[in-house]
C-alpha cells in the first residue's frame, strides 16, 4: 500500500516538476549556445545571454522552493482538505500515508539535485564537472586534510548528514503542525501555521541549548577559543559538538512524526 | 452478525454536541434511510462510521471491528462533497480504486459510466459538479463492500439521474451488505428503504422499519418526517 500511495503522490506532482525541469534544461542549453557565439552576436547577443542566464537562475531557485512548497501543499490538500475524504478512507494505516508524502518529497529532492547538476554542467560548459569531482575526490580530500587537519573530514561528513536530514526535519515539523491544526474546528490552516512557528521556535531554542552545553563541556570554552592556536583541534572539538547535536536533530523529527501519526489516527477531525 | 454497531457514540465540536449517546445496530441486507433536518448530526454519524472523524465518547464497530484499516476495506463511503483529484481522468481514478480496494470491480465501474454517458477519458476538472458526483457514486457502488455509507447521494443530481442512481444502489449491493443513505429527499428514496433512522439535534429519535411506520402510523415516511420535524 505504501508503494501505491507513493505512486499516486508522484503522479499528482510530476507534471509540475517536469515543466520546471524542462525550463531549466532548455534555458541552460540556450545560455550555452548564446554564450558560445556571444563574440559574433555583439551587444544583442550579450543582452539575450544575460536574460537567459537570469531565467535559468530564477528557475533553479524556483525548483528548490517548489520541492518544499509542493510537499507541503500536497500534504495539506491530500490529508486535510476535500481529497482527505478519500485519502483517509483508503485501507492503509496513517503512518504509511504520512510516510508516502515524506518519501515522495525525498524522491523529488533527489531528482531536482540530479537535474540541477546536469543543468549546471551545460550552463557552465563543464559537462563532466561532477565526474571530475568524484574522480578527484581523494586528491581534494588529502588537500583539505593538509590545509585544515583531519578534523575537517568528520565535520564535512556531519554536514552531509545534516543536509540529508534537513528535509525530514522541516517536513516533520510541517506534518506535526498540520496534525495540531486538524484539531481546530474553526481555522485549521491558521492554527497549523501558528503551531509551525511555535514548534520551530522551540526547536531552535533546544538546538541552542544543546550546542551550548556541548560547547561548555568541550575544550573550546574551557581553554577559550581565542587562545586556541591549533585550528585542527578546534575543528575536532566542533565535530564532537555537532555529533552530539545530531541526536537532537534526529530525535525531534522522529518524535514529531510519531506525534503527527498519533493525532491523525486518534483525533482525526476532517470537516 | 450485525454489520454495524454504535455504542454511546458521542461527538462534540467545541461546545456543540453534534451527536449524543447514539446506540444503534444495523443488520445485513438492508437499506436504511438516515433522515433528519440540516445540522441534526446525520453527516457526523456517517463520518464517524467511515473513520473521517473520531468520537469523543463511545465507539462504532463494523463487522465487530473497531474503525481502522480493516473496516476501511469493507466500508464504501460516499461523502457529501467531491474528493476527486482534479488532475485525474475518470479512468485514472478507476485504476486508483483498483489498486487500493480488493473488492473494487473496474468492469462494473466502466459499465456504469457508459450508462450514465460519462466518458472515462474525460478529465475530472472538465466535468460538472453533478457529473463528478455521479463518478463518485459509480466508484463507491462498484465495490463489493459490506457497508455502504452514502451521504446525500442524490442531492446534487437531476431528477432523471436520481432514478438511475437509486436503481444502481439497489442493483449493486450484495444481499448480505447494508446501505445507509442520508438525504433530505425522502419521497425519492422511500420506495427503496427497509428501515429509517430519524435524527434530531444529535439524538436518535426513531429507528424503525418502513413497514412498521406505515402500519402503526398509517403514514408514509415522508409524512411522518414532516410531522416529527415540523418547525
Amino acid at each position: 500500500m505504501l508503494g501505491k500511495a507513493i505512486k499516486y503522490d508522484i503522479l499528482a506532482q510530476y507534471k509540475s516538476f517536469c515543466v520546471v525541469y524542462a525550463g531549466i534544461i532548455i534555458s541552460s542549453i540556450f545560455f550555452r549556445i548564446l554564450d558560445s557565439f556571444s563574440d559574433n552576436l555583439g551587444r544583442v547577443g550579450k543582452v539575450m545571454s544575460s536574460v537567459i542566464g537570469s531565467i535559468f537562475t530564477i528557475l533553479v531557485i524556483a525548483s528548490i522552493f517548489m520541492v518544499f512548497i509542493l510537499a507541503v501543499t500536497r500534504f495539506y490538500k491530500n490529508l486535510m482538505r476535500d481529497e482527505g475524504y478519500l485519502t483517509h478512507t483508503l485501507p492503509m494505516p496513517t503512518w504509511q500515508l504520512i510516510l508516502s508524502k515524506l518519501i515522495t518529497a525525498y524522491i523529488f529532492t533527489i531528482a531536482t539535485i540530479i537535474i540541477l547538476g546536469f543543468a549546471f554542467g551545460i550552463f557552465s560548459g563543464e559537462y563532466l564537472w561532477l565526474f571530475e569531482l568524484i574522480e578527484q575526490s581523494s586528491y581534494i580530500k588529502s588537500e583539505m586534510i593538509a590545509e585544515a587537519g583531519p578534523g575537517i573530514i568528520p565535520l564535512i561528513r556531519i554536514g552531509l548528514i545534516y543536509a540529508v536530514l534537513a528535509p525530514f526535519t522541516f517536513l516533520s515539523q510541517v506534518y506535526f503542525s498540520f496534525s495540531i491544526g486538524n484539531l481546530s474546528n474553526k481555522n485549521k490552516l491558521g492554527f497549523s501555521i501558528l503551531t509551525y512557528f511555535g514548534v520551530n521556535c522551540v526547536n531552535q531554542i533546544l538546538g541552542f541549548i544543546f550546542i551550548s552545553i556541548g560547547a561548555f563541556n568541550s575544550n573550546l570554552i574551557t581553554n577559550s577559543v581565542y587562545t586556541a592556536t591549533d585550528d585542527k583541534a578546534v575543528l575536532s572539538e566542533l565535530s564532537s559538538i555537532f555529533n552530539g547535536y545530531m541526536i537532537l536533530f534526529l530525535l525531534v523529527p522522529i518524535a514529531l512524526y510519531i506525534l503527527a501519526n498519533y493525532i491523525f489516527t486518534k483525533k482525526l477531525n476532517l470537516e | 452478525m450485525s454489520i454495524a454497531v454504535c455504542r454511546n457514540l458521542t461527538k462534540r465540536y467545541g461546545h456543540i454536541t453534534a451527536l449524543k449517546n447514539i446506540n444503534l445496530e444495523i443488520e445485513g441486507g438492508k437499506i436504511i434511510g438516515l433522515l433528519g433536518p440540516n445540522g441534526s448530526g446525520k453527516t457526523t454519524l456517517i463520518k464517524l462510521m467511515s473513520g473521517i472523524l473520531t468520537p469523543d465518547e463511545g465507539d462504532a464497530l463494523i463487522c465487530d471491528e473497531k474503525i481502522g484499516v480493516n473496516t476501511k476495506k469493507i466500508v464504501s463511503y460516499l461523502p457529501e462533497r467531491t474528493y476527486l483529484n482534479d488532475w485525474m481522468r475518470a479512468k485514472d481514478i478507476i485504476n486508483m480504486f483498483s489498486d487500493f480496494y480488493r473488492d473494487f470491480k473496474a468492469d462494473t465501474a466502466y459499465e456504469m459510466l457508459k450508462k450514465l454517458n460519462i466518458n472515462a477519458d474525460d478529465r475530472l476538472k472538465t466535468m460538472s459538479k453533478g457529473t463528478r458526483e455521479k463518478v463518485q457514486l459509480v466508484l463507491v457502488m462498484s465495490r463489493e463492500a459490506k457497508l455502504y455509507l452514502l451521504d446525500e447521494p442524490i442531492g446534487g443530481v437531476d431528477p432523471a439521474a436520481r432514478d438511475y442512481i437509486l436503481k444502481t444502489i439497489l442493483n449493486n449491493y450484495s444481499e448480505d451488505a447494508s446501505v445507509i443513505i442520508s438525504t433530505h429527499l425522502i419521497s425519492d428514496i422511500e420506495p427503496v428503504l427497509d428501515d429509517v433512522i430519524f435524527i434530531k439535534e444529535g439524538n436518535m429519535v426513531l429507528h424503525s422499519t418502513v413497514d412498521e411506520i406505515r402500519e402503526k402510523n398509517n403514514k408514509s415516511v415522508d409524512a411522518l418526517f414532516r410531522e416529527v420535524f415540523a418547525c
